[in-house]
């Protein structure tokens, strides 16, 4: 007797097509690796393949972004540990739109003159597209062995990239910090999910939120708070903040604009699935859990965002300014996230449009701000804004550039900014008395961030240019010239401007937000595989499926698979071949 | 069999056991043994590291060149690409057996361990273990 | 043998289990301890060696074969070299005494002291369920069970996994390449 195994089924051609990203993105890794074998004498051959691969991301994401809004609930497939839904979706054309900036920022910012030498340009285009996979799988992740393989395949490439400037002390000190941070917040995350294993027996989100139906238990609860320990590492929030403005003062400015919106997006996208999942099994056990989380989440975020604003107007440098900042947008974000603790699925559509469209306009105007303010720190030498003074007489249109940035990142009305922020304080408005204090915290917030967000502007504008200032300028190397990191500029303040003044970006993106998460609110009383099954039922003509080829060929002798015994219902897994 | 098995626990890691008391017994016998039976005599020249080799040049606690490391990394790696394989391969047969989709079952293997050579030979060929 | 497997560890109350389990607990602890008052990295290293092979013993008592074998080839095997070899490559003198300072200690202490009273709480009140409990009983923790769960249920994760061989591979080779070119520069200074 060999022993039982539980049964094997093949992937089904729909759920291929859904992880086409991810595949794409896996492909083009290895495409970029051959193709820098293939043609050793044209570095430029793995850049450009690694930027097709992000538009091919674009295309394969868009393909898929449809059809389960049509279908109107999420899609969970490879046995309900991705789900494929519009949220996730959108949050992954985001992200390949940031590839394909960063890019491009990389070439306008450093081609030929960093420290990266042109053998290793492959080497800096897979190790992004390798963090862009985890990040893209963070946002679907489903199950507690995806988060964890995923966090790990985000976060291994980002120590990489952080420490790639290794000459330089600052850039190997952020690694270093990158690193020990990292995996201690891996361990404990880690730690945690073996508790929730052990509490829940199961390794699915929701089985794992469900398992607060019968109350919290000890076990669940210290579970809970390690693996949200690692999240908050994802996110920089405040109690594992240390390592973001290091990294980003010691990394390229790619790199730091790269990890500012797509690694801290991936961590705001995982964190709503789970909360959301809260939210949604809340009405089903008096909401102590849904409740908890809200109030967690809420003071999470508010202490973040204050804290992030606090520590940012001490800030002398441009670089470690905008890394504060984009702590305390991250923390925006956690505060609005809380709101989809709370039973009731218009919030949480409301709520997941506010999120998807924050970071929308998160993305324009990091990137913006990043691009431009390396362009200046480039060409003045520094990175102190004291030394940025009057540059607005040499640069204007770089420096009204940033002032647009800037002001968005604030939130000024017509820009971008005021109405991500808008939104976000119209949901948490509805949470009552919670609510309030969090739009209040958020206004408070706002108010005080203006103070740091016009340091440079202040320097730039009101003050003299020093005296030999010409000498400084013209020592800036040639790449503060170059037109490439105008153009992402450019294309940034236009979309500022699109989200700012709403040209259609906010009926764009209310349908991925409100067709999100909730599949399980119109299901709560069922378990999500029976959802799963009547739709792969319909095209289950298409399946690639061994029983449909040899039939009676199954592993009919295999037990059933018990393994998971979800205390919300058994979520018995949708095996093709097991009838 | 199966009364002895049920006798006594854990008696399919006997062997395990007993190889493992054995190599104890092989290594600290060993060293007493030495130091036993074996002549003890000191001096300078008896001292040295290779008493009848090359004179040793400075002391073994230096720093390393850290190429070292990409050996020991690669050979984690692949220790790593192993502890996947294993379950692959005890699985697998029945597997295809019972499924008649060798190909599939295969593709899912040949897939997780092209992509991490491919990443040896980029490295290989770019020369990170080159030692010059 | 997986018959005799699924035999005797599923009735495991014998007083062997519960010796050899505190043989290993013993191990683990008394080394982690030795490991965190050593004041020489090089013997650190080898009480963590220690420390994970009593771990390993633990696995294999629990049944899970496979885990305890990874234990060993990866972590005692494997990670415990590279550790060594990070030893060796970065410091100046491996046997560099790295004792703490008093407020590290205390601080250090404090947080362990928490932990490990929060983890015993969380332990001790929550009985962990039945499915947990019990899942040794059967061989699904065999190699053929994880095999199978690889090849369907974590596809996913078993498919990623491959990519992140080859991000570290990238990633070591481009960190430690760099770094051989600034050796030789400093070794061509040093020799000037």
């Amino acid at each position: 007797m060999l022993g039982a195994i539980p049964p094997v089924d093949l992937p089904t051609w729909t759920e291929l097509r859904l992880v086409m990203p991810e595949l794409v993105l896996t492909v083009g890794m290895v495409i970029v690796l051959m193709g820098a074998m293939a043609a050793r004498g044209r570095p430029g051959v793995p850049i450009v393949l690694a930027m097709v691969t992000a538009i091919a991301g674009m295309v394969a994401v868009g393909l898929t972004m449809f059809e389960p809004a049509e279908a109107g609930i999420e899609r969970l497939i490879f046995h309900q540990t991705l789900a494929i839904d519009p949220f996730s979706q959108f949050f992954k054309l985001l992200l390949m739109l940031t590839i394909l900036l960063v890019l491009i920022q990389w070439m306008g910012l450093h081609r030929g003159q960093d420290d990266l030498e042109p053998s290793d340009w492959p080497d800096y285009a897979c190790l992004l597209l390798g963090a862009a996979l985890g990040m893209s799988l963070l946002a679907s992740a489903r199950d507690l062995l995806v988060v964890l393989i995923a966090m790990e395949t985000a976060s291994l490439p980002s120590y990489v990239l952080a420490g790639i400037r290794k000459r330089r002390r600052l850039g190997a000190e952020a690694s270093m910090k990158f690193v020990l941070i990292g995996a201690v917040a891996t361990g404990l995350m880690v730690y945690g999910m073996s508790l929730l294993y052990g509490a829940s027996g199961s390794l699915k989100l929701d089985a794992i939120v469900g398992a607060a139906n019968d109350g919290i238990t000890p076990i669940w609860a210290v579970g809970m708070i390690f693996l949200f320990t690692g999240f908050a590492f994802k996110l920089s929030a405040v109690p594992l903040h240390f390592w973001c403005p290091d990294v980003f003062e010691g990394a390229p400015f790619d790199v730091a604009t790269f990890l500012s919106v797509a690694s801290k997006g991936a961590a705001v996208v995982l964190l709503a699935r789970m909360v959301d999942l809260f939210g949604a099994y809340s009405g089903s056990h008096g909401g102590e859990a849904g409740m908890a989380m809200l109030l967690g989440v809420g003071i999470f975020g508010a202490v973040t965002a204050t804290w992030g604003n606090l520590v940012a107007l001490r800030q002398t440098r441009i670089r470690r300014m905008l890394a504060y900042s984009s702590i305390a947008q991250a923390g925006y974000m956690i505060m609005a996230v809380a709101a989809l603790s709370v039973a009731g699925s218009g919030h949480s559509a409301e709520a997941m449009t506010a999120i998807l469209f924050y970071l929308t306009v998160y993305l324009f105007m990091n990137v913006g701000a990043f691009t431009l303010a390396a362009r200046i720190s480039a060409a003045s030498g520094s990175e102190e804004m004291s030394s940025m003074a009057g540059w607005i007489h040499r640069r204007p249109l770089e420096v009204v550039l940033l002032g647009i940035f800037l002001l968005s990142l604030f939130g000024l009305p017509t820009l971008g900014g005021f109405l991500g922020k808008w939104y976000l304080a119209v949901v948490m408005g509805r949470l009552g008395e919670i609510g309030i204090a969090l739009v209040v915290v958020l206004l408070v917030n706002t108010l005080f961030s203006l103070a740091f967000y016009l340091k440079p502007l202040y320097h730039m504008v009101l003050q003299p240019m020093p005296q030999g200032g010409e000498a400084v300028a013209s020592a800036g190397s040639r790449s503060d010239h170059s037109p490439i990191g105008l153009g992402v500029a450019i294309v940034c303040a236009a979309g500022v401007f699109w989200t700012g003044l709403d040209l259609g970006a906010t009926s764009l993106i209310r349908p991925f937000g409100h067709t999100a998460g909730r599949g399980m609110v119109e299901t709560r009383g069922d378990p999500p595989a029976a959802v799963q099954q009547t739709i792969f039922d319909k095209d289950a003509e298409s399946n690639l499926r061994p029983s449909s080829q040899r039939p009676g060929a199954s592993l009919s002798r295999t037990v059933e698979f018990t393994g998971d015994h979800a205390p919300s219902g058994s979520l018995k897994p949708s095996s093709v071949i097991n009838p | 069999m199966l009364t002895l098995a049920t006798a006594s626990e854990f008696s399919h890691y006997v062997p395990l056991a007993v190889l493992l008391v054995m190599a104890l017994i092989f290594g600290v016998a060993n060293l007493v043994l030495t130091h036993v039976i074996g002549p003890s005599r000191k001096g300078k020249v008896k001292g040295t590291t290779y008493e009848s080799g090359v004179n040793p040049i400075g002391t073994a606690r230096r720093r390393f060149n850290v190429r070292f490391y990409i050996v020991a990394m690669t050979f984690l790696l692949f220790d790593v690409e192993i502890v996947f394989l294993y379950p692959w391969a005890s699985v697998f047969s029945s597997l295809a057996e019972d499924s008649g989709l060798t190909p599939v079952f295969l593709g899912r293997c040949l897939f997780f361990i092209l992509t991490s050579i491919i990443a040896f030979a980029y490295a290989w060929r770019k020369g990170v273990f080159r030692y010059d | 043998m997986l018959l005799l497997h699924v035999q005797t560890v599923g009735s495991s109350e014998g007083w062997v289990t519960l010796v050899l389990f505190y043989l290993f607990a013993a191990l683990s602890g008394v080394s982690a301890w030795a490991l965190v008052l050593s004041p020489n990295i090089i013997r650190m290293a080898v009480y963590l060696m220690l420390t994970l092979a009593g771990v390993a013993g633990i696995y294999f008592l629990l049944g899970a074969e496979l885990l305890a074998a990874v234990q060993l080839i990866v972590y005692v095997g494997g990670v415990l070299i590279l550790i060594i070899f990070g030893v060796m490559l970065t410091s100046r003198n491996p046997y560099l005494n790295v004792a703490p300072r008093g407020g590290e200690m205390a601080l250090g202490l404090v947080l362990a002291t928490v932990l490990a009273v929060l983890l015993a709480v969380a332990v001790l009140a929550a009985g962990l369920p039945e499915a947990a409990a019990a899942a040794p009983d059967d061989d699904r923790y065999a190699v053929r069970w994880i095999g199978a769960l690889l090849l369907s249920r974590h596809l996913i994760a078993f498919e990623v996994a491959a990519v992140i061989l080859l991000i570290v591979m990238i990633g070591a080779g481009y960190l430690v390449r760099r770094r051989i070119k600034a050796n030789q520069a400093g070794a061509t200074e040093g020799r000037s």
